[in-house]
């Protein structure tokens, strides 16, 4: 009887084995894109990680030819935010928000401009000078330009 | 919630006050967001606190009741003019039982102009009343949301002592550099600190009386980043000067015992923090030279003794679920490092030793359940008052060994 509960106890573990093992090779979930978006009218072609992370880190204020930069961006409990720290600046969204509140706070920087969805976000990008965000994917006809970080 | 403050009991007024100025705050965020017009920000906070202790006095608490004198409201406005100009300034109401009243106060004001700005380099100058930079969390400390628990750890960042680390009017020059994947902010100021508040000259000189002036000090600070703030480090280094001026002798022949006497404060903070997903991690270390002459009391030769003052804690921060937070943190001060149980202290003045040291653990929740809300919980056990104030407490009723619960609420916008 006793030797029968062993079995019973290994052939259990083994079944969990098996279920977490399964889990493990599952494909991954697909990840989500981000794409960063600047006003047509910004005349520099790609930004490096860093310069990116400066200026939605509101330490940069200008493009190469001195147009102000606004930064817009999307709640921080939006997966699009979460997935633009990650996979664009690599960095978590709590650092990003701990930075703005540095400067909110102690009066030596500004927080970036807060869209509620990613339509709000092409209308505010397409119509305001220097202006620079992110959305899902950029598709042709949309009124932004695609710019590429690396 | 602010709403239903029931603290406010010890002051109806103050609680409908409280209540109408929060409740136009919500107002005037809901209606204007951050942005008023284009570079025009409003930003605010407020903040109730409950504080419960066992023994001590700690923020108008009361051993074996609940003090609900804890409170910070504040509301501050940017304008960035141009991309190399901006203006900007705090106003702020703090109560904190006998430490503050809650007198409204600039917090800061002050015209920063960017001298150089390019992608490898800012170089800027700031002029008017600057938030100190000193530690990692100086310059926000008043905030609820900036700070990892209700309070900082006290070793570095005591309450009764931080209106002279706080802000100071003065000039600063400040900088950025970027590397490939690093980044070092710096700022080096000439100020004029603010000294002069009844609880410094209880912290100082023990209840002489007299007040005390700044004199022109200096404050400079450099910060490191790897890879967008997954490890950060930090030195501060200040030299402060205050002046006492000693009541004159009154008719009776009342007045300060002590002389004009000067204290030099040499200070230094080395800051470290490394950053993961679910975890951060931070430890700060803070050395205080403190040079005394002058005040010449013959039957408190304390006041003209030098002695360096020695501060650390270690704290975790954990990220356990979306909303909510955990807090861990171990902090301890002592007054003078070469008498750390304060006994020749105590020897020497026949002043409780506990004035002279605090070991502090804590253990926290966070909860944020909205994006502008935190309620956070904290538990505290202390040894030691050393960053108690000594105008809620009194030598001989000091405690070694007491315990602290706090509560909180605070919203921004």
């Amino acid at each position: 009887m006793k030797l029968f509960d062993i079995y019973k106890q290994i052939k259990a573990l083994r079944f969990l084995c098996a279920m977490l093992f399964a889990l493990s090779i599952l494909p991954a979930k697909p990840v989500a894109a981000a794409e960063v978006i600047v006003h047509p009218g910004v005349q520099d072609q790609n930004l490096t990680v860093n310069l990116a992370r400066a200026m939605f880190g509101m330490r940069q204020a200008q493009w190469s030819d001195g147009t102000p930069v606004r930064v817009f961006v999307m709640p921080e409990q939006y997966s699009l935010h979460t997935n633009f720290c990650r996979e664009v600046l690599n960095i978590y969204p709590y650092q990003l928000r701990q930075s703005w509140n540095r400067l909110v706070y102690s009066g030596t920087g500004q927080a970036p401009i807060e869209v509620a969805s990613e339509q709000e976000m092409v209308q505010k990008v397409s119509v305001t000078p220097g202006a620079i965000g992110y959305i899902n994917k950029v598709i042709s006809n949309d009124p932004v330009r695609p710019m590429s970080v690396r | 919630m602010i709403q239903s403050v029931p603290c406010l009991s010890v002051n109806p007024q103050l609680a409908r006050n409280c209540v109408s100025l929060f409740l136009a705050l919500n107002c005037l965020a809901t209606a204007v967001a951050s942005e008023l017009s284009e570079g025009v920000q409003l930003h605010g906070f407020a903040s109730q606190g409950v504080v419960l202790n066992t023994q001590n006095q700690f923020a108008g608490s009361t051993p074996g009741g609940a003090g609900f004198d804890a409170r910070e409201l504040g509301v501050n406005m940017s304008w960035q003019a141009k991309p190399d100009w901006l203006v900007s300034g705090q106003l702020m109401s703090r109560w904190a039982g006998p430490m503050d009243n809650g007198a409204l106060r600039v917090d800061y004001a002050f015209v920063d102009h960017l001298l150089l700005g390019n992608e490898q380099r800012n170089l800027g100058v700031r002029v008017g009343k600057v938030k100190n930079p000193y530690g990692f969390f100086n310059m926000t400390r008043d905030v609820a949301h900036t700070r990892a628990g209700i309070t900082l750890p006290q070793s570095i960042y005591q309450d009764q002592i931080r209106n002279f680390f706080l802000a100071a009017p003065g000039v600063s020059l400040y900088g950025n550099e970027e590397y490939s994947a690093d980044l070092v902010s710096w700022q080096v100021s000439v100020l004029q600190p603010e000294v002069n508040s009844p609880h410094i000259t209880a912290y100082v000189v023990d209840r002489q009386a007299g007040h005390f002036k700044g004199r022109t000090s200096m404050l400079a600070q450099a910060l490191w980043e790897q890879d967008g703030g997954k490890w950060r480090a930090g030195l501060s280094l200040g030299q402060f000067g205050i002046h006492f001026n000693p009541a004159p002798t009154d008719f009776f022949g009342m007045g300060s015992f002590a002389g004009a006497g000067d204290i030099t404060l040499n200070t230094g903070v080395v800051s470290l923090e490394h950053n993961r997903e679910e975890w951060s991690y931070t430890a700060e270390y803070a050395s205080t030279r403190q040079l005394r002459n002058g005040f010449n009391v013959p039957f408190m030769a304390i006041l003209d003794k030098d002695t360096t003052i020695e501060a650390y804690y270690l704290q975790s921060l954990w990220r356990f679920a979306p909303r909510w937070q955990a807090l861990a943190r171990y902090d301890a001060v002592y007054l003078d490092k070469q008498d750390r149980s304060g006994t020749v202290f105590a020897a020497a003045t026949g002043l409780p030793a506990a004035q002279r040291y605090a070991r502090d653990v804590t253990v926290g929740l966070r909860y944020e359940p909205a994006h502008d809300w935190s309620l956070f919980a904290e538990w505290h056990h202390v040894n030691g008052g050393a960053w108690l104030s000594k105008l809620e407490n009194t030598p001989a009723s000091l405690k070694d060994s007491w315990d602290m619960l706090l509560l909180q609420a605070a919203w921004h916008f």
